[in-house]
């Protein structure tokens, strides 16, 4: 419901607040208007009806007056007691004769006036058709002196009218009778002699009241004083009907009262209102007394005729209120419509804005009220919007474009670090594992690792001051100086290290450093050496728990200044050792409530992974710093790297071979010595083996060379080195003077500087350092083999 | 294979070598550093810091040069032995006729 009356337009509130305030504000006016007017036209009624009634009063007695006038001079004429009977005869038959209103005259003389035999003595002229009969009236039967318009007259000494009634003779005439009392002076004295009477006709009066017009319907009446009809619009009811019989057959007790009224002689104007009989409408009715014989004049006013211009004033200034209303109506459309018609169109604009079509065209608007000024702004805000549409879009393409070389970049990062694990699969002395997650796409952390050489294994963690893409570059050139200087063959970590500082202080515009953690492991024999330059110390896990840190640091981090760093220090792993490695993105994590991670924290957890793997140590590392900073931003690169060393896999080298073939010149002991090296080397034997091995050989060919060939001739001297899990073998054989080592004197180890004899010494020593010496003589041969252990 | 540099350290002359001292070598060493210490009135120290190997040929020279300083009643001394070599001049006794320092400040010290 509410719904629905939001969803109505403008138009139609302005149109139900004005119209109804309007309509109720006219309707009040007319009303108040039309009350008044009301009883203005009442009052005037009131006046006017007086008026009227009084006058049609005057006039019915002015009638009667005048048909009164004749009996009354005739009565003057009769009672001058000088006329005899005859000649009063006479001059009433003269009467009937002269006046056409009188129907008959009659005198009705007390009894025994003129003759005292006779009673009754009434002559009476009337007309019939054209002619005056006489007759006498009065007898026995006919008593006159008892009749009403004998004896009312005489009582009350005054003339009288009788009731109407039809002259049964004359046609249909309405009669009255008017009885004048007759008196005669004697001896001066006046007394009654008896009743002149006039039968007259009151066709003047009905015409008269046949002429009265009031308004278009209304009409005057007269009743008898008894409420008999005399004159009314409706014919049959004269004489035949009283207002009473009226009043009663109608049952309107309205009627009633005022019949009772009007023969009371009373009068009213226009008080009262009753339904008239003539046309049953609503009527105001007025009445009026006739003083001379007491008769009532009623005058009908129909209610709807004299309100007819107040009716119509009223209808007029409903439909000239109706037209205003409905004027106002089109004004408020017209309005509402040139208000919201631009609306409608700026909200069809702004749908189209929602939906993204900035070009769609705002309709113009001429004019300078609000709703020119709103389109204004609005035209402003679509152009503004437009703009920063654009230029959203022009910042968000190249953020996009920034944000996928960045992502491009992080690829490239990442695969400069080794992260594919197992890395080295056919590798068992050692299982490695590294995990690096940098806080930005690209950071400024590194590790590393690769084998310089087929034992050495190069490790190195290292952290670039800042973060970014700044740091990220400087990690990549640290990366692969690093890998570059480690080609070098025969570089120790410190020579590295020296060389790497030197490249990047040199190159160094953005003034960043790295600190750098460089080890070489040798995966046969568990050796590290190693170069802290300013990184985190390392852990190392024992594999009885223990863990310790490599607190030793030799030189500032890189790339600060041209400096030395001190010579590397070494530790040996042993089997199930394991050395961790990490930045300071792990011990400097922070949590929600800015505390750090701790180094502490580090070493406590790593007292309980002697037993784990790499994988398994970093990953539970890793676990706890993330659990412990939940909530916070990665502040700082995370790296780490952890190598547990395995020690050599037992029984799994196979038996290896190598035989050379020297010629008996000594010039080729270098190359002999730098073969035995590189082979060697490749079986991942610790130097103090190789030099061992050196040692014998030389001191065994070198001999062989120097003492065992007389001639000058070209001698084959064949070495065999054989290679297995623990021991090598050093086979001799060559076809020199039979010589057997074994059995020579003892070399002089004890004399002093002046008597002490070289010779034999190199004997001794290959005596002293091989575990088992054997000689043999065969087929003009001789065949020197030697194990040493390791 | 062999590198062979010498300094003087008020009057006191010190002789750095590096890499190999085998059968081929050792020719070459006595050669050069043999007139060094003839021509030295002061004690003379071979560094041997950077020296990887040595074979009895060596020990040899050694011998050879210890014995001219003792005839110019001079001293020879070395230093910095690694662990082979040091066990070699161990083994062969050698260790009794030189004087052998862990480093050159240790010799220095024991020049004073």
């Amino acid at each position: 419901m509410k719904r629905i009356k939001n969803k109505r337009g403008l138009t139609f509130k302005l149109i139900i607040f004005i119209f109804l305030s309007v309509a109720i504000i006219f309707t009040l006016i007319f009303l108040d208007n039309y009350d008044i007017s009301k009883k203005m036209v009442e009052k005037n009624l009131k006046l006017n009806a007086e008026l009227i009634t009084k006058n049609i009063v005057y006039k019915a007695e002015k009638i009667l007056g005048s048909v009164q006038e004749i009996p009354n001079n005739f009565s003057k004429i009769i009672e001058d007691s000088s006329y005899s009977e005859a000649e009063i005869n006479r001059i009433l038959k003269m009467e009937v004769e002269n006046n056409s209103e009188i129907y008959g005259a009659c005198i009705a003389y007390e009894p025994f006036y003129f003759n005292s035999t006779k009673k009754y003595y009434a002559p009476y002229y009337y007309r019939n058709k054209k002619e005056i009969e006489f007759k006498c009236l009065g007898n026995e039967q006919y008593d006159y002196f008892i009749m009403d318009w004998y004896k009312i007259p005489k009582e009350i000494n005054r003339p009288m009218w009788s009731e109407p009634y039809y002259d049964k003779g004359g046609g249909n005439v309405i009669m009255s009778t008017y009885s004048v009392p007759l008196y005669r002076e004697k001896n001066g004295k006046k007394y009654f002699i008896g009743i002149l009477t006039a039968d007259v006709s009151l066709d003047l009066l009905r015409e008269y009241f046949e002429s009265i017009k009031v308004y278009k319907t209304g009409y005057a009446f007269m009743i008898s004083k008894k409420g008999t009809y005399i004159s009314h619009p409706i014919k049959e009811l004269i004489i035949n009907e009283t207002i009473f019989s009226i009043a009663d057959a109608q049952k309107s007790s309205e009627m009633r009262v005022i019949g009772r009224d009007m023969v009371k002689g009373e009068s009213s104007f226009a008080d009262t209102e009753y339904y008239n009989i003539k046309y049953n409408k609503l009527s105001r009715i007025a009445y009026a007394p006739v003083s001379l014989n007491g008769w009532s004049v009623g005058v009908v006013f129909p209610v709807d005729e004299f309100m007819k211009d107040v009716n119509n004033l009223f209808i007029r200034v409903m439909f000239l209120g109706l037209g205003g209303l409905f004027f106002i109506c089109l004004v408020i459309i017209f309005i509402s419509r040139s208000i919201t018609s631009p609306l409608r169109k700026l909200s069809i604009a702004a749908n189209k804005f929602a939906e993204g079509d900035f070009d769609f065209e705002i309709p113009p608007s001429s004019s300078n009220d609000e709703v020119g000024s709103l389109n204004k702004s609005f035209a402003h805000m679509q152009s503004a919007l437009k703009k920063y549409i654009e230029n959203l879009r022009l910042t968000t393409s190249a953020k996009e474009k920034i944000e996928s070389e960045l992502k491009i970049a992080r690829e490239i990062q990442m695969g400069m670090i080794p992260r594919k694990f197992p890395a080295f699969p056919e590798k068992k002395e050692f299982d490695i594992y590294g995990f690096i997650e940098p806080a930005k796409e690209v950071g400024g952390d590194l590790y590393d690792f690769f084998f310089i050489d087929d034992v050495r294994l190069c490790f190195a963690i290292g952290d670039v001051s800042g973060k970014g893409t700044p740091a990220a570059l400087f990690m990549a050139i640290t990366t692969t100086i690093m890998r570059a200087e480690n080609q070098i063959a025969g570089l120790n970590t410190s020579s590295v290290i020296n060389l790497m500082n030197n490249y990047l202080c040199k190159n160094n515009e953005g003034n960043l450093f790295v600190t750098l953690f460089l080890g070489i492991l040798n995966t046969s024999t568990g050796e590290v050496e190693y170069i802290n330059a300013g990184h985190n110390y390392p852990f190392v896990i024992k594999s009885n728990g223990a863990v310790s840190e490599l607190n030793t640091t030799h030189c500032i981090p890189l790339g600060i200044s041209i400096n030395t760093c001190s010579n590397p220090n070494t530790f040996k792993l042993e089997k199930g050792d394991t050395i961790f490695l990490y930045t300071d993105g792990v011990s400097e994590a922070f949590n929600i409530d800015d505390q750090q991670y701790s180094i502490k924290k580090i070493s406590e957890i790593l007292h309980n992974q002697a037993n784990h793997t790499p994988f398994e140590i970093i990953q539970h590392i890793i676990d706890d710093v993330k659990d412990f900073s939940q909530g916070t931003e990665q502040s700082d690169d995370i790296s780490v790297l952890a190598i547990k060393y395995l020690g050599k896999p037992l029984s799994k080298v196979p038996t290896q071979n190598y035989q050379m073939v020297i010629k008996n010149s000594i010039g080729n002991l270098s190359s002999l010595s730098e073969k035995i090296t590189q082979l060697c080397n490749n079986w991942e034997m610790s130097s103090d083996v190789l030099n061992k091995v050196n040692l014998v050989v030389e001191e065994l060919i070198s001999n062989t060379i120097f003492y065992g060939y007389s001639d000058t001739f070209e001698h084959d001297i064949i070495l065999n080195l054989m290679y297995d899990e623990s021991t090598i073998s050093i086979e001799i054989i060559d076809d020199a003077k039979e010589f057997n080592p074994i059995t020579q004197k003892s070399a002089d180890i004890n004399s002093d500087i002046n008597e002490r004899q070289v010779g034999g010494l190199g004997i001794h020593l290959v005596k002293s350092l091989s575990d088992a010496f054997t000689y043999q003589r065969e087929d003009s041969k001789n065949k020197i083999k030697i194990i040493i252990q390791f | 294979m062999m590198k062979i540099t010498n300094e003087k350290i008020s009057e006191l002359l010190i002789i750095h070598t590096e890499g190999r001292l085998d059968a081929i070598t050792s020719v070459e060493f006595e050669k050069e550093v043999m007139p060094m210490i003839q021509q030295s009135e002061h004690p003379v120290l071979i560094d041997f810091g950077k020296l990887d190997y040595i074979s009895s040929a060596g020990l040899r020279t050694v011998l050879i040069l210890a014995k001219e300083t003792k005839k110019s009643n001079n001293s020879l001394a070395l230093c910095s032995l690694n662990e082979t070599i040091l066990e070699v001049f161990r083994i062969s006794g050698f260790d009794t006729i030189v004087s052998i320092y862990p480093t050159i400040e240790e010799w220095f010290a024991s020049m004073k």
